[in-house]
């Protein structure tokens, strides 16, 4: 790939977003670079916009600074200046080649992002061919997938690049067909003039070349004339899906010679490699090679890898390995040490309570929780001759590149990370241990390896959502005897949490950032840029403490939110029953956001909240905000006296509110899988370390959903547009819908749910 | 080594390999055929099902003696002549998929459900489709697939 240098930032010197922002439109028949200053393309946002109306101090003098500045804020004003880089091509077929600077993992961003391309540019869907950017180093903080930014951050960038380049088109198509600009009309990759005559976009390039005024000057789109943003659209890739045709990187034959390769693992976490002896393992058919590998510096690998024709024959040399281990780093810490210690830094809540007060308060113990995609970490490398070519899932691949090449002596230039659509992520892909991994074993067997961390490995060596403990307290006051209703005087959190690993990138563009609004470290700004009391509660405070521990750690869909969410909101609902008050119209009266109202509302409508219910049976509801977006869930579940049945989430009614819907189809994908995660998280599984191993090892014993344990009934409610930029979805509904799972669990049982798995500490469940 | 001969999406194979490999590996990394996925490789997941003759199969659990002589088919020919079986367009119509990875295994296995029963109830689907996992949670798609595409059969 090559661009015009002048509109290319670069990472080594600092950015003038305003000078120096830019993009490339390349092909054969119509090509222009162009550079300019964002703001000087017309109408709709700019950073500057979203920058924090208060001042910065007095927004650090509220507890909750997510009410002010949230990470959707900082994730689009750390990258803001990188995302107007893309590549459009217009090929002799007259197709659109378009390479998307983000990661598909099944979320459909790739269609996303094709339907805004169509819009803007008169295309149809299926003339665009989307492909996954490779690392590109110019793009610093803006080639991210995580923390359900995508959308928000391609919305303005892609429509005013893509408006841009119409512009051109059409200008170019005016030259050609001798008429004015206004005169033609654009639909289907074609430009046409009054009188009926046309020419492809393919075939229009005289005039437009360095046209900067047009691009200028060109604007997206009335949201009124949409007609294909906001129209349900099936994925681009579901024909490839469903032959058998989509490559995963382990279906990739990009590199000829590129052998199945697989790591033995140490007997528990941290353990690395004494002595071994690979000789039987060298002797085995189809062997090729067989090495070690060492302990990664930042902790996510170490072991014995053996190369050989294929997978079958590369398991049964690792079997014949005969390793001597030494100790690992956690085999003294199981589950409840690391309680006990979390317990021990978990900051204290606000002191005693005032006479006439009540409190109602819990601690919330929530496991460690494998990501679990069904694509295993896997990575091609291919490192010879000084360089190094990587084929892998990588959300952060900038991040990949670096450490890749650091790990080899390599400078970043050198390291070619090519991104491959993946099987799933869920925050694993945030990390990409595997093309570390393959790399390494690549330049020490000196042959290029296709890595595949098996399943087992993944769930024991992986990387989890950190295990937490949450308390909980609220005061009150009840209503009646003074007169009014109750109120609520206080509302406390206080988390302590294994430690989340951010080493993937991700943080840089934020904590880089997050300079500007307080001295936080990379978690605690995660934490106080998510967390929100949207309840009128009085005095609220919510505090993150975290620990290192040995287990390697990653975010999971719905980042703190996926637990502390849950805590706040099995209080609200005590809270509630506490006050004698309906848990739905405590929540109405209590809220003080209009839009959580009107979620709230809609699920309590659409699914009857209230209504009479068999025994062991009760509805649960839920609410979120976060990443400028609202979500509601009403769930409906059915327990069991006894163990003998696992309990079921009969029905589910999801609300949510993203400001704008791109692709309805996709989004409703995104609400219901969000929705299944609960029923995972909350009712099924979790990790669970003894003495330094994890026990789960497949999804034999990390129980996750099966279509057995998913609601036969399903609703989602779309809340009508209110807004221009689409907030973010990938994450949303977690919370919302593990706490409704929980508080429906509790509505049915009378049991307070405290410790997840709830199957694993309640019998009813 | 010895030679195992079987048959592949309708064309015979022979290929050297030992009598307990796993038939996955062999037809992945040695014959390029990779619409079956290594979910678990043990045979729980049933991202790699495909079919043995009239049964349903998961390759990463039958050893290569046992499909000595055998016909598999995998999701590649489960479409004619790139006429899409109605089970695949059913799930292009509901849009099921989301990262993909396990639909060639729900779509192999579905197909099977509705030969055997062309009118599955929710529970004949959880009872058919349990032992398929997907972690996007595509399971309410899937299960609108299957109706669907039993609606227009």
């Amino acid at each position: 790939m090559s661009s015009h240098p002048s509109a290319v930032p670069t990472a080594a010197a600092p950015v003038d977003r305003r000078s120096f922002i830019g993009y490339v439109v390349k092909g054969s028949t119509l090509a222009v670079a162009l550079s300019y200053g964002a703001d000087t393309l017309g109408g709709g946002t700019t950073a500057s916009a979203l920058a924090p109306t208060r001042p910065v101090g007095e927004v650090l003098g509220i507890p909750e600074l997510a009410d002010g500045v949230d990470l959707t804020d900082l994730l689009l004003l750390s990258g803001d200046p990188f995302y107007y880089d893309f590549l459009i091509r217009i090929t002799d077929e007259n197709r659109i080649r378009f390479e998307l600077p983000r990661m598909e993992v099944g979320q459909g961003i790739e269609t996303a992002a094709a339907m805004i391309v169509a819009e803007e540019l008169d295309v149809a869907i299926d003339q665009i061919d989307v492909s996954l950017s490779p690392a590109e180093i110019r793009r610093a903080t803006g080639q991210i997938t995580g923390g359900s930014h995508s959308v928000a951050s391609l919305w303005d960038p892609l429509r005013k690049v893509t408006a841009a380049l119409r512009a051109l088109i059409v200008h170019g198509a005016a030259t050609r067909l001798g008429v004015a600009p206004g005169q033609v009309s654009t639909a289907n990759g074609v430009a046409t003039a009054p009188d009926g005559r046309s020419v492809r976009y393919a075939d229009v390039s005289d005039g437009v070349e360095g046209r900067n005024d047009l691009a200028r000057t060109a604007v997206p789109k009335d949201p009124s004339t949409y007609r294909v943003i906001g129209s349900p659209t099936n994925r681009i890739d579901a024909r490839d899906i469903v032959t058998g045709r989509m490559k995963y990187a382990m279906d990739l034959d990009v590199v000829p010679g590129a052998l199945p390769t697989v790591v033995a693992r140490p007997p528990t976490l941290g353990g690395t490699v004494r002595s071994y002896d690979a000789s039987a393992a060298l002797s085995m058919p189809g062997v090729v090679a067989a090495c070690e590998v060492p302990t990664d510096v930042e902790g996510a690998s170490s072991g014995v890898a053996v190369v050989a024709r294929t997978f079958g024959e590369a398991f049964r040399g690792r079997d014949a390995l005969r390793i001597e281990w030494n100790p690992g780093t956690a085999d003294d810490l199981s589950d409840d040490d690391i309680i006990t210690q979390l317990r021990a830094i978990n900051l204290p809540t606000l002191p005693a309570v005032p006479i006439l007060t009540k409190s109602v308060s819990g601690e919330f113990i929530f496991p460690y929780m494998a990501h679990a995609p069904l694509e295993t970490m896997t990575a091609i490398a291919d490192v010879s001759g000084g360089k190094a070519r990587v084929w892998t899932g990588a959300k952060t691949p900038i991040a990949a590149q670096a450490k890749i090449a650091r790990d080899l002596g390599m400078l970043p230039t050198d390291v070619e990370v090519n991104v491959v659509k993946s099987g799933g992520s869920f925050g694993r892909r945030l990390f990409f241990d595997a093309a570390v991994e393959a790399a390494r074993i690549s330049s020490i067997v000196g042959r290029p390896v296709k890595l595949m961390f098996t399943r087992q490995e993944d769930t024991k060596f992986g990387r989890a959502r950190p295990l937490s403990i949450h308390k909980v307290q609220a005061t009150y006051r009840r209503g009646g005897l003074l007169g009014g209703p109750g109120a609520v005087l206080s509302f406390d959190h206080r988390a302590a949490t294994s430690a989340l690993d951010a080493r993937h990138g991700f943080g840089e563009g934020i904590t880089a950032f997050a300079g500007e609004v307080g001295a936080f470290g990379f978690s605690q700004t995660l934490w106080h840029t998510t967390q929100l009391v949207q309840y009128d509660f009085g005095l609220t405070s919510l505090l993150l403490n975290e620990k290192e521990f040995p287990v390697a750690t990653s975010s999971w869909r719905g980042i703190y939110s996926g637990t502390a969410v849950v805590a706040n909101e099995v209080i609200v609902d005590e809270l509630a029953r506490a006050m004698g008050e309906d848990e739905y119209e405590f929540r109405m009266r209590t809220l003080d956001d209009d839009r959580s109202q009107a979620v709230l509302r809609a699920v309590a409508e659409a699914g009857g909240w209230g209504r009479s219910m068999p025994r062991r049976t009760a509805q649960g509801l839920g609410l979120h905000k976060e990443y400028k977006s609202r979500a509601a869930v009403l769930a409906e579940i059915k327990t069991s006296p006894s163990a003998q049945q696992d309990a079921r989430v009969t029905k589910m009614v999801v609300a949510v509110d993203v400001n704008r819907v791109v692709n309805p189809t996709g989004l409703e994908a995104q609400v219901i899988g969000a929705a299944t995660d609960a029923i995972t998280t909350i009712l099924r599984t979790g990790l669970h370390l003894d003495s330094g191993a994890i026990r789960e090892s497949s999804y034999g014993d990390f129980e996750i959903a099966q279509m057995k344990h998913t609601p036969p009934e399903i609703e989602v409610i779309f809340m009508p547009t209110n807004g221009d930029r689409p907030g973010g979805a990938g994450e949303l509904v977690v919370p919302a819908a593990a706490a409704a799972v929980a508080n429906a669990f509790a509505r049915a049982t009378g049991i307070r749910p405290r410790r997840f798995p709830l199957r694993d500490f309640y019998e009813e469940a | 080594m010895p030679d195992i001969t079987f048959d592949i999406n309708g064309t015979p194979v022979t290929i050297d390999a030992e009598n307990d490999d796993a038939l996955l590996y062999l037809i992945r990394d040695r014959l390029g055929i990779t619409g079956p996925k290594y979910g678990c490789g043990v045979g729980v997941c049933g991202a790699c099902t495909s079919f043995r003759g009239d049964e349903l199969v998961r390759p990463c659990i039958v050893p290569m003696s046992d499909a000595a002589g055998q016909s598999f088919t995998t999701i590649e020919a489960l479409a004619v002549d790139d006429v899409l079986h109605p089970v695949q367009q059913a799930w292009i119509d509901e849009d099921v998929a989301q990262c993909g990875y396990c639909q060639a295994g729900q779509i192999m296995t579905a197909v099977k459900l509705l030969e055997r029963n062309p009118n599955p109830s929710d529970a004949d689907i959880d009872e058919a489709m349990s032992d398929n996992y997907c972690r996007c949670g595509t399971y309410h798609r899937i299960r609108k697939a299957i109706k669907r595409a039993a609606s227009s059969a």
